[in-house]
C-alpha cells in the first residue's frame, strides 16, 4: 500500500531583513562620519640656553614682520598680497639670503616678530615661505614691534 | 508521443557579492567615525603647502588654542588658567623630557594667544615646538 508522504520543502533563510538592517547602518555612519582630515607639521625649534663657556656662531639673522592687517616686511619693505596666502617674492629672497649665509659660512636665522593682533594663519605663511626655502632656524620675538 | 523538456532553472540573483561590498562599506565607516571621535578638539587649523604628514606622532603634548584664545590641553576639553598650561609643561618635562609640543592653533586666532604659550614653553625649557596645519588640496 502506498502511503502519501508531505513533501518537506528545503530549509531557506531570509537575508532580506538583515540586508535591510545593515543598509539602514550604512547610511547611519555615512552620514554622521567626518572623514578625518590628516594634519601636517611646521616645526620650529626655539632658541634654549646657552653655556658661557661656550662659543657661540653668530648667525645671520634677519627679522620679518607680521601685522595686524595681514602686511609682512623685511627690512622695511613689504612681500607679498595681504589677501594671498602665498609670498612667493619672500620665499626668493629668502632662497637668496640663504645662500649668501651659506657662502659667508653662518647660520641662517629668521626672527618672525609678529604683532599681538596678527592672525595665526599668516605667521604660517611666513613659516610655510621659511620652509619652502629651506630655512630650518627659525624663532620669535618676545615682544610684538611698535 | 511525449517529447521530454528541459525545465529552464529559476533565474536566480545572486547577492552575496553585493553584501560582501555593504559589510566591507560598513566596517569602513564604523571605524572612521570611531577615529574622528578621537581626533583633539575640532579646530579650524591654518594651511601651509609645506607641511609634512609625519609617520609617527609620539612623544607630543597637544595644546589647542581657541579662536577666542582659550587654551586646551589633551585630554581636557575645557579651556585652562596659564599657571595650570605651567603645570602640565613641567609634569610633561619630567615624565619626557624629549617631547615636543604640538600646538593647534584656530587659523583666525590673534598671535597673541599663541605667543603665550610659546612663551611658557620657553619658561619651562621645552623648546621643541611644531605647528599643526592642514595641507591644502
Amino acid at each position: 500500500m502506498q502511503t502519501a508522504t508531505i513533501p518537506v520543502e528545503d530549509p531557506d533563510l531570509d537575508v532580506s531583513s538583515l540586508i535591510d538592517m545593515v543598509f539602514l547602518l550604512l547610511v547611519y555612519f555615512m552620514a554622521t562620519c567626518s572623514l578625518v582630515k590628516s594634519e601636517g607639521d611646521l616645526g620650529i625649534k626655539l632658541p634654549g640656553m646657552v653655556q658661557q663657556a661656550v662659543s657661540v656662531d653668530m648667525p645671520d639673522e634677519q627679522m620679518i614682520e607680521v601685522r595686524a592687517d595681514n602686511r609682512v616686511f623685511l627690512n622695511g619693505a613689504q612681500y607679498g598680497d595681504p589677501n594671498e596666502h602665498e609670498l612667493p617674492d619672500l620665499v626668493a629672497l629668502l632662497v637668496r639670503y640663504k645662500l649668501s649665509s651659506q657662502a659667508a659660512n653662518n647660520k641662517a636665522l629668521i626672527t618672525v616678530a609678529a604683532e599681538d593682533r596678527a592672525r595665526h594663519q599668516r605667521v604660517i605663511d611666513v613659516l610655510n615661505a621659511c620652509a619652502e626655502a629651506g630655512i630650518e632656524n627659525v624663532t620669535f620675538s618676545g615682544a610684538a614691534p611698535e | 508521443m511525449k517529447v521530454p523538456v528541459d525545465m529552464a532553472p529559476e533565474a536566480g540573483f545572486d547577492m552575496s557579492p553585493m553584501i560582501d561590498m555593504v559589510f566591507l562599506l560598513l566596517i569602513f565607516f564604523m571605524i572612521a567615525s570611531r577615529f574622528s571621535v578621537a581626533q583633539n578638539i575640532e579646530l579650524e587649523i591654518p594651511t601651509a603647502e609645506k607641511a609634512i604628514v609625519p609617520q609617527e606622532r609620539h612623544e607630543r603634548f597637544v595644546v589647542n588654542v581657541l579662536k577666542e584664545g582659550g587654551i586646551c590641553i589633551y585630554g581636557r576639553p575645557e579651556p585652562v588658567t596659564l599657571d595650570e598650561l605651567r603645570g602640565a609643561f613641567k609634569h610633561e618635562k619630567e615624565m619626557a623630557p624629549d617631547t615636543k609640543v604640538y600646538i593647534r592653533a584656530d587659523q583666525d586666532t590673534d598671535f597673541l594667544h599663541v605667543r603665550k604659550v610659546m612663551s611658557i614653553m620657553a619658561e619651562e625649557g621645552l623648546d621643541d615646538s611644531i605647528f599643526g596645519a592642514f595641507i591644502p588640496n
